[in-house]
């Protein structure tokens, strides 16, 4: 079924790292946000999301924890894996069996996938996955219509050193470790 | 090319008047960009959109760096109301409070009409050499806030151009918060 495929692409592209261009819409299609940046993916589990317009963040997976780091504030905030929800979809794209898939069902228009939540507290996401494995684009969908769309290009595949999905806080970071509490 | 007005005025004190002039024409505008607040106890960063239709009447969006929704907030002069990130709405009076009691940010959005735009008429204001707003300082119920103005940009106005304010520090002594402003747009 569509999940099944999705997954299946998914799985052909090992690692990739890709440029994009976010805009953040209302349900009434008022543009209330751009952004720019670049993504490492490294299945299962590694990403690096990396937001550079207009100012920086850093999120960064390691496959254990979750780190978001932004400069404005100095300040690193360190999640687990299961208290980032905001960051669910880039959790799906990099693990095939990640227990997450169960919490989505899934609908298919060519190459377009529909990620709805089948608890609908949920917010639900879009993707764009070539036959080839290649991620066109993607989205998270709020449950009032807010919609954050990633368009990806300049993707490469290709091997990345696990370096890239390590953090290391600079001097006088401030630490906000939420994990297991 | 055309011949620009240079930015350093001949006379600072004697713009800043037409400057605050223009100001108050100013009243419907969207404004976008980054919003990092710090207090004794958190700090926090977000992005922001604002949109005004008319004094203390607006809406403000604050959403995290990916995008996701944390709070909106639709204000007019008798009520403020907050929807949080997962749809719940909350009314109050006091948008300041309001907003304090969900988020622990205390932000001083009674007066966020003047400061946002570089707009004051105190005697003891700073202006810059170019007859803008430096500094300014109002109360807020038991707090004295001090606003610094370190940059400038220059926005679509009529037919002409007016300078709006791109990063912007807040500083209450407890609490600081600094806007950068990277969009404007006059509506």
């Amino acid at each position: 079924d569509a999940k099944d495929l999705l997954k299946e692409r998914l799985a052909k592209v090992d690692s990739f790292y890709a440029q994009f261009k976010q805009t953040v819409t209302t349900a009434d299609q008022q543009l209330i946000q751009e952004g720019q940046g670049e993504l490492w993916v490294k299945r299962p589990n590694l990403f690096n999301w990396q937001i550079n317009e207009p100012d920086e963040t850093s999120i960064i997976s390691d496959g254990l924890d979750f780190w978001m780091y932004t400069p404005a504030v100095e300040q690193l905030t360190i999640m687990s894996f299961k208290q980032a929800t905001d960051n669910r979809l880039l959790m799906l794209i990099t693990d095939s069996n990640s227990p997450v898939w169960q919490d989505y069902r899934v609908e298919r228009k060519q190459n377009q996938f529909t990620l709805l939540p089948t608890d609908n507290s949920q917010k639900s996401y879009m993707i764009s996955v070539l036959p080839t494995g290649m991620i066109a684009d993607f989205a998270i969908i709020e449950e009032d219509g807010q919609k954050s769309v990633y368009e990806l290009s300049h993707q490469t595949l290709g091997p990345i050193d696990n370096q890239r999905f390590r953090f290391i806080a600079p001097p006088g970071t401030t630490i906000d470790d939420q994990r297991n509490n | 090319c055309s011949l620009n007005q240079s930015n350093i005025s001949s006379n600072p004190i004697l713009d800043w008047p037409q400057h605050q002039q223009e100001l108050k024409q100013l009243t419907a505008f969207q404004a976008s960009g980054s919003l990092a607040y710090f207090d004794t106890k958190s700090r926090y960063y977000g992005r922001f959109y604002i949109k005004q239709l008319a004094k203390n009447e607006y809406q403000l969006k604050l959403t995290s760096p990916i995008g996701t929704s944390i709070f909106s907030l639709s204000v007019n002069p008798f009520e403020a109301v907050l929807t949080d990130k997962n749809g719940e709405k909350y009314r109050n009076k006091n948008v300041e409070s309001l907003v304090e009691d969900l988020t622990g940010m205390n932000i001083p959005l009674r007066n966020m009409t003047d400061w946002l735009i570089g707009y004051a008429n105190n005697n003891d204001d700073k202006i810059d050499d170019s007859g803008k707003l430096s500094q300014t300082q109002f109360k807020q119920t038991d707090k004295i806030w001090t606003v610094t103005y370190r940059k400038y940009t220059d926005v679509k106005f009529h037919s002409n151009t007016i300078d709006l304010p791109s990063t912007i520090f807040l500083n209450s002594g407890r609490s600081e918060l600094r806007l950068s402003i990277n969009n404007w747009k006059i509506l």
